[in-house]
């Protein structure tokens, strides 16, 4: 049977797993049970690496130290407004690395973007690791359909750098609808809502024999349930200090409490009409006199204080489709993705807007990790996902500059993709010995409208007249999306290419050395782990040893067995106890064979005693 | 797709812990074992339900850990210190009267009867008897600071360093809590009127009292859950700090865990722990394996 691939579902607040057991997608839980992990990450005053539902639970009270959100930053330029934005809105500081990239600062230690992305991915794949009972290494992991080449090459290195072989990238509406089983069952334009944590997406595919092509997509990365958890927080905070003149946000214990409880309140509201906020002793007026935090909050109170963040996202679909000249009667099914789907009012607004209603699973945080777990048993065994073609195809056109500052389109976008496109150029310049090529991607005309991807030079042409000289240039984009630009001599065969690795991306070398740190890293861990499960071990031990003590000692009073020998047996007690205090490695080895002779001497003697 | 029960699952096992935190064991139990049902994985239940079945059979047995002469502080708390302490909204969570099985007190504590209070051992069912005595508000005024009694800094000095010694006696003798009560005590020493000389003495001995916290807490994998409501524990001079460590309690976050995702720091969370357990306001339930 070939390896498991696992689906992840990296997203910007939560994090997915699932594996295909037989013909059914499965969601793993993490080991509270929990099917979504937060991708948070945070290093705590210990020193130690906190990951997910731990590092999540201290965010407020440690927020200098804990990376959230950090898919806002994956693969993109320092310079670029959307970075900017985040290091607006997050408190964890935000420094600008040796390439031109986004580096985080937690407790003095500087960590990269994929980094971070890859710690949560390795987090997921333990979660599937302990389920499986075996070790993963290949994994199909999602991104949005807007991500350009820069941030899906990014989130292959996380991806390497959590010793995951990413097989391939794809498209989180491409991944929503292959769990809805369409491109099998379902041709037609599938409109994928997408309401996360932290970022919203509308994408519209159009599937056709088993091509996925996205005809649109757009979304507010700003936008997703955290904004709907803070309106919560905030109408208990206005309210908590009409009732009791204190303010609830200077202090961060009672904000991170806050912030907890809403989140929960948020979800119960899905599924009851009613539901208490009751937080106890949330703050005290200096001598410790207690303020309880006790309210009720119905569902129409909090569709009220969140309906202008509902009614935007209905805004950008209908902004979308109008863009891309569709109209909701053109579309076959409408899929509904993300945890904040679960909500009534979003529900009901889709389904107004869309003329229709929606398709809803159970789990809609579950289904683009559902969708990635059939695509990656479909790469490593046909078997598994019979009759299904699955193409995913590019979102931006892809060129170069070309004389007047021009774009000149190689690839055209929902282009599918695997692809290969060449076209040949000529100088442009009496006697022009070398070629500059530079790649963008986008829609514009004007190539600097559009982005950079990459640039290089083709250097040793012969000397000849404007227009004699010819070079190919060849644009190829893999089936992850991952695009390599070459120029080729027609003459001479010199070649020169780029894989385009965006400005903000890391070098082999900072991979490699990433990777081996964090392996090191786990090493260190998983060691720490055998220390302590050795250390319950043997103050099980101690403990049985120290209950036996007081009967050996009567039984013996008296024996030749003596008082020396007792008190051999004390010290190797005292040893053992020592060594279980001081979580001493060495010593609990030490300890272990003398203790289980003692402890198996105790058993004898206490037996014998019996027998007696 | 099969029917979500994980909002069901989740409301039971929260409701059970409501239960347990109020005295109602068996309460608790069924509807852990209802959630159970839901979910025979459910890591979370799976531990709840054999929490609550091994507590109810200690209960049914009538199992008690007597209190143990190991488990009382040699020399008796300062006058002074038990004096501040008695102050309703100041109070620790220690006995302002004679404790039990020690030593003639050197000089008079005070007193209300609290001879019941007992440091048994962290497995212990919490109940009225052998919680933390508590003062009531309306008792006579108490001083504000140490400066408004008959003491001098000799005196705070003296009274400190033989806590710190205890605290090291106690724990060079395995005897967890009267290591961390004399840590507590010290640590209120220190923050109350501190008289010059006593920073440096308790510097010294942070290491030794985190320590002592940090034994008295108990296995640092172990994963507690709530023994008393929230709202109770100002009553025992616990302050929010210890209540929002306490809302992060749910049978699965060890302690370990605990005080690293607190946000505090990590000598004052250890403390905190400490003190809850000393209140008896939480239980432990065994490391997740």
């Amino acid at each position: 049977m070939p390896e498991r691939v696992i689906g992840i579902d990296l997203g910007t607040t939560n994090s997915c797993v699932a594996v295909l057991e037989g013909s059914t997608p499965t969601v793993i839980a993490n080991r509270g049970g929990y099917k979504t992990t937060p991708s948070v990450v945070a290093i705590a005053e210990s020193g130690k690496r906190l990951v997910g539902h731990i590092a999540k639970r201290q965010a407020v009270t440690n927020a200098e130290n804990t990376a959230w959100a950090v898919k806002r930053l994956i693969g993109r330029p320092w310079t670029s407004p959307a970075v900017q934005a985040v290091k607006a809105a997050v408190p964890y500081p935000l420094v600008e690395g040796p390439h031109g990239d986004v580096r985080i600062r937690l407790r003095d230690q500087m960590f990269s973007v994929p980094e971070i992305a890859a710690y949560v991915l390795q987090e997921m794949r333990a979660i599937a690791e302990e389920y499986l009972g075996k070790p993963v290494s290949k994994a199909v992991v999602t991104v949005p359909a807007y991500f350009n080449d820069g941030q899906r090459q990014a989130t292959k290195d996380a991806g390497r750098i959590a010793g995951l072989d990413v097989i391939r990238i794809i498209n989180e509406p491409t991944a929503a609808a292959l769990a809805y089983g369409f491109g099998k069952k379902v041709d037609g334009k599938v409109a994928v809502f997408d309401l996360g944590g932290g970022t919203f997406d509308i994408s519209i595919l159009d599937i056709t024999n088993g091509v996925f092509e996205v005809v649109a997509t757009a979304g507010d990365t700003f936008l997703g349930g955290e904004d709907y958890d803070k309106r919560l927080v905030d109408w208990l905070v206005q309210g908590f200090a009409k009732e009791h003149k204190v303010d609830l946000r200077s202090d961060t214990m009672a904000l991170q409490r806050l912030k907890d409880a809403a989140e929960k309140a948020k979800c119960d509201l899905s599924s009851v009409r009613e539901t208490e906020i009751n937080l106890p002793f949330i703050i005290s007026t200096g001598r410790n006199q207690a303020y309880h935090l006790h309210r009720v909050i119905t569902r129409s109170k909090l569709e009220e204080l969140t309906l202008d963040l509902t009614e935007r996202t209905i805004q950008i679909c209908r902004l979308t489709m109008e863009d891309a000249g569709i109209s909701p009667e053109d579309l076959t099914e409408v899929v509904l993705v993300g945890g904040m789907t679960r909500m009534c009012k979003v529900q009901e607004l889709v389904g107004e807007f869309f003329g229709r209603e929606p398709c809803k699973g159970v789990h809609p945080d579950e289904v683009v990790a559902m969708g990635a777990s059939i695509q990656g048993a479909a790469l490593v065994d046909a078997a598994a996902a019979p009759d299904m073609l699955l193409l995913d195809v590019t979102p931006h056109s892809l060129g170069i500059m070309v004389a007047g500052g021009h774009f000149h389109r190689l690839i055209e976008r929902n282009t599918t993709v695997p692809t290969a496109k060449s076209h040949v150029f000529t100088t442009v310049r009496d006697d022009q010995t070398s070629v500059k090529i530079v790649a963008f991607q986008g829609e514009s005309d004007r190539a600097e409208e559009n982005e950079l991807l990459g640039e290089f030079v083709l250097s040793g042409l012969r000397k000849a007249a404007k227009g004699e000289v010819e070079v190919e240039v060849t644009f190829e984009i893999s089936a992850d999306g991952i695009v390599s630009v070459s120029a080729q001599d027609m003459e001479t065969g010199a070649e020169q290419s780029i894989t385009v690795t965006a400005a903000s991306s890391l070098t082999e070398s900072e991979i490699a050395r990433m990777a081996s740190e964090n392996q090191e890293h786990m090493v260190a861990a998983r060691a720490e782990e055998e220390v302590e499960k050795e250390r319950q071990r043997i103050e099980k031990l101690v403990d049985e040893a120290e209950t036996l003590l007081p009967k050996v000692e009567e039984i013996l009073a008296g024996t030749p067995f003596g008082e020396d020998s007792l008190d051999n047996v004390r010290l190797i007690l005292d040893d053992a106890r020592m060594a279980v205090e001081r979580r001493d490695a060495g010593g609990l080895e030490q300890v272990a064979e003398p203790l289980m002779r003692t402890l198996n001497m105790f058993r004898g003697v206490v037996d014998s005693g019996r027998i007696r | 797709m099969a029917r979500d029960v994980t909002p069901e699952l989740r409301q039971l096992v929260q409701r059970g812990l409501d239960h347990h935190e109020h005295g109602r064991l068996h309460d608790a139990l069924a509807d852990w074992e209802t959630a159970l049902k839901l979910d025979p994985r459910h890591v979370q239940a799976k531990r709840l339900v054999e929490f609550g079945r091994k507590r109810a059979r200690e209960i049914d047995a009538g199992e008690h850990t007597a209190p143990s002469r190991r488990d009382t502080l040699e020399s008796p708390i300062p006058q002074f210190l038990a004096a501040l302490t008695e102050r309703k909204s100041d109070k620790i969570a220690v006995p302002t009267g004679p404790l039990q099985d020690g030593p003639t007190p050197k000089g008079p504590l005070g007193e209300s009867p609290s001879s019941e209070f007992d440091w048994g051992g962290p497995d212990e069912r919490p109940s009225a008897r052998n919680r933390a005595k508590t003062v009531n508000a309306e008792e006579a005024a108490v001083p504000d600071t140490l400066e408004d009694l008959p003491v001098t800094v000799q005196d705070i000095l003296a009274s400190a360093t033989e806590l710190v010694g205890e605290c090291r006696a106690a724990l060079n003798d395995n005897r967890a809590a009267p290591a961390a009560l004399a840590a507590e005590l010290a640590m209120q020493l220190a923050e109350r009127a501190p008289p010059p000389g006593i920073d440096d003495l308790i510097e010294q001995s942070r290491a030794l009292f985190e320590r002592a916290f940090r034994a008295f807490a108990g296995n640092p994998h172990g994963c507690p859950i709530r023994a008393i409501p929230t709202a109770t524990i100002a009553d025992q001079g616990l302050d929010e700090r210890a209540a929002f460590l306490m809302s992060r309690l749910d049978g699965m976050t060890s302690i370990a865990d605990l005080i690293d995702s607190s946000g505090l720091p990590r000598f004052d969370a250890m403390r905190v722990i400490s003190s809850l357990r000393r209140a008896k306001a939480i239980d432990l339930l065994p490391p997740l394996q």
